[in-house]
This record gives structure tokens, C-alpha cells and sequence, in this order.
């Protein structure tokens, strides 16, 4: 399969199981994200015959949303570490997923996933982007130098 | 019925998601376990028997598949079924697991119906109200 067409069913598979949203596909990522969103980046690297990366910038507003969707809970705000804890296992899924498809065979291995940081300002170039409950979720896929598809 | 289940992923929301699986199911869940590693998981069952562990495999600390190992070696504790809940989906793990001992594999993302439909296959009728077939993402 091909990997973003992969990236992007495994996204829609994870948060539609498990934070109940309906993730929509943009054909470009938006030239200037919205300046005034804080992004958080959890990174989740992975080994085997291809080694590589997925980065994935989620809008702490939609992070939010995401954690409640994920425990079931509605209009409560979850701690920061909470919402972090939602973010790293929802890329966990999404690489699991993603991983699933592009090597059915599964010899890929899982790292742990890791939060990056937050960003204020990045170029979205080349990034996967989809529209979630009025945001803009951005995926990247790194590959390896030599491992890349 | 009460489910003395034991609950071990490092994420406390996947931890809170199984559980609400379980109670969903019908379940009681007050008596439900939960540990953040396998250690922590080893720890909790040196003091209290549980039905049935729920494990995920890629944890810091001790990981499901050292927890499995440390479970299969204790002669009564290789009596607790095991159902792995996990990303992981290599072949030589998943069978790894199973000659540890792992009664199922569910696959992260799962449907809720998943985790029941195994656990009522596990339990027994005390849990099931349904069927005991093999439920769609398990793959023993």
C-alpha cells in the first residue's frame, strides 16, 4: 500500500475507534498554519529491514478533545500529562496501524513513543493533513536514509 | 459478575479505556487492578489472585513480554490467563507470547465488542451472555 494513503486509513482508523472522530483528508497541508495554535509533537520511531519515524503535530485544543473523546469523558479538561499520556498512545496506534498495512508480514518493530515538545511555527510541507473538529492535524513520515519507499 | 481483572499498560487513559470496556461489558469493576509496567504487575499479584491480566507488550521497565516470562516460570501464576492488548503484531512475538501462555491477542485499535467477546470466551459463562466465538482482531 502506499504509505500516505496508509498513514492516512491509519489515522482514520485510531480516531474513529477510539476517540470517535471522523478525521477529513485536505489534498495540501494549509501553506501558514494557524499561527495562534500551540502544537504538540509526539515522535514514534521504528526498526527492521526500513527504519524510520512518525511525527505527528496535534493543536493542543484538539488534543484536549481528543483525550476526552479517548476516556469517554465530556467537558471535563484533562491535566496537561493526561493529554500528553492520549497523544502518545493514539501515535502509538496510528504507527502500529500504519505499520500493519505497510508490512503485513509485521517485521517491523515499534519504538516507544515520545513527546518532542511544542512548537509554535513549521513549515507543513509534505506533511499528511487532516481536518478534525475544526483543526488541522499534521503527520509526518520520516524514513531512515536507504530505507525510504 | 465481579471481573478481578489485572489491567498493565503504561498508559493510564488505555488502562481507563479497558476498563471501561470491562464495565461496559456488565462487569463490576471495582475490584480491577491496574499497573503501569510489568514490575508493578508482578508486584500486585504477589498480594492479590486476579481472573484475568490484560497486558500490553512495549512497556518501559518490564515489558509484557519479561511479565509473560516471569508468569509462565510461577506455577500458579502460569494459571492466570493472559490476553495480550497491544500494537505489537509481529508474527515471532505473538507466538512467542503464546507458547508463554497468552490465551488471546487483541490489536490496538480494538472494537469494545472485541475485549468482551474475549474475555467471555476466557471467563466463561459467569461473564458471558453472548457466544464464545472467535471474536473479529483476535488472533488465536
Amino acid at each position: 500500500m502506499e504509505p500516505m494513503k496508509a498513514l492516512r486509513d491509519a489515522i482514520s482508523e485510531v480516531l474513529e475507534t477510539m476517540c470517535f472522530m471522523c478525521p477529513v483528508p485536505l489534498k495540501e497541508p494549509p501553506m501558514h498554519p494557524d499561527p495562534g495554535e500551540h502544537w504538540t509533537v509526539v515522535e514514534l520511531g521504528f526498526g527492521g529491514q526500513q527504519a524510520g519515524s512518525l511525527r505527528i503535530y496535534f493543536p493542543w485544543a484538539l488534543a484536549v478533545e481528543m483525550a476526552n473523546g479517548l476516556r469517554g469523558e465530556t467537558d471535563l479538561i484533562p491535566e496537561p500529562e493526561e493529554t500528553q499520556d492520549v497523544l502518545k498512545e493514539v501515535t502509538n496506534m496510528v504507527a502500529g496501524s500504519l505499520l500493519h498495512k505497510l508490512d503485513p508480514e509485521a517485521r517491523l518493530s515499534l519504538h516507544l513513543p515520545e513527546v518532542l515538545g511544542e512548537i509554535q511555527d513549521f513549515n507543513p510541507q509534505g506533511a499528511l493533513a487532516v481536518e478534525l473538529e475544526g483543526h488541522i492535524l499534521l503527520a509526518r513520515l520520516l524514513w531512515n536514509q536507504g530505507g525510504g519507499q | 459478575m465481579g471481573v478481578h481483572a489485572l489491567i498493565v499498560d503504561d498508559s493510564a487513559a488505555m488502562r481507563a479505556v479497558v476498563k471501561k470496556v470491562i464495565a461496559l461489558s456488565g462487569a463490576d469493576v471495582s475490584h480491577c487492578l491496574e499497573a503501569a509496567n510489568g514490575k508493578e504487575a508482578l508486584e500486585l499479584l504477589s498480594k492479590e489472585w486476579v481472573d484475568v491480566i490484560l497486558t500490553d507488550i512495549h512497556m518501559p521497565v518490564m515489558d509484557g513480554m519479561e511479565l509473560l516470562e516471569n508468569l509462565h516460570a510461577d506455577e500458579m501464576l502460569s494459571r492466570v490467563p493472559v490476553v495480550l492488548v497491544t500494537t505489537e503484531a509481529r508474527r515471532e512475538f505473538i507466538d512467542r507470547a503464546a507458547a508463554l501462555g497468552a490465551r488471546a491477542h487483541v490489536r490496538k485499535p480494538f472494537q469494545p465488542e472485541t475485549i468482551k467477546k474475549v474475555l467471555e470466551a476466557i471467563l466463561g459463562e459467569e461473564f458471558a451472555r453472548g457466544t464464545n466465538e472467535s471474536p473479529e482482531g483476535c488472533d488465536f
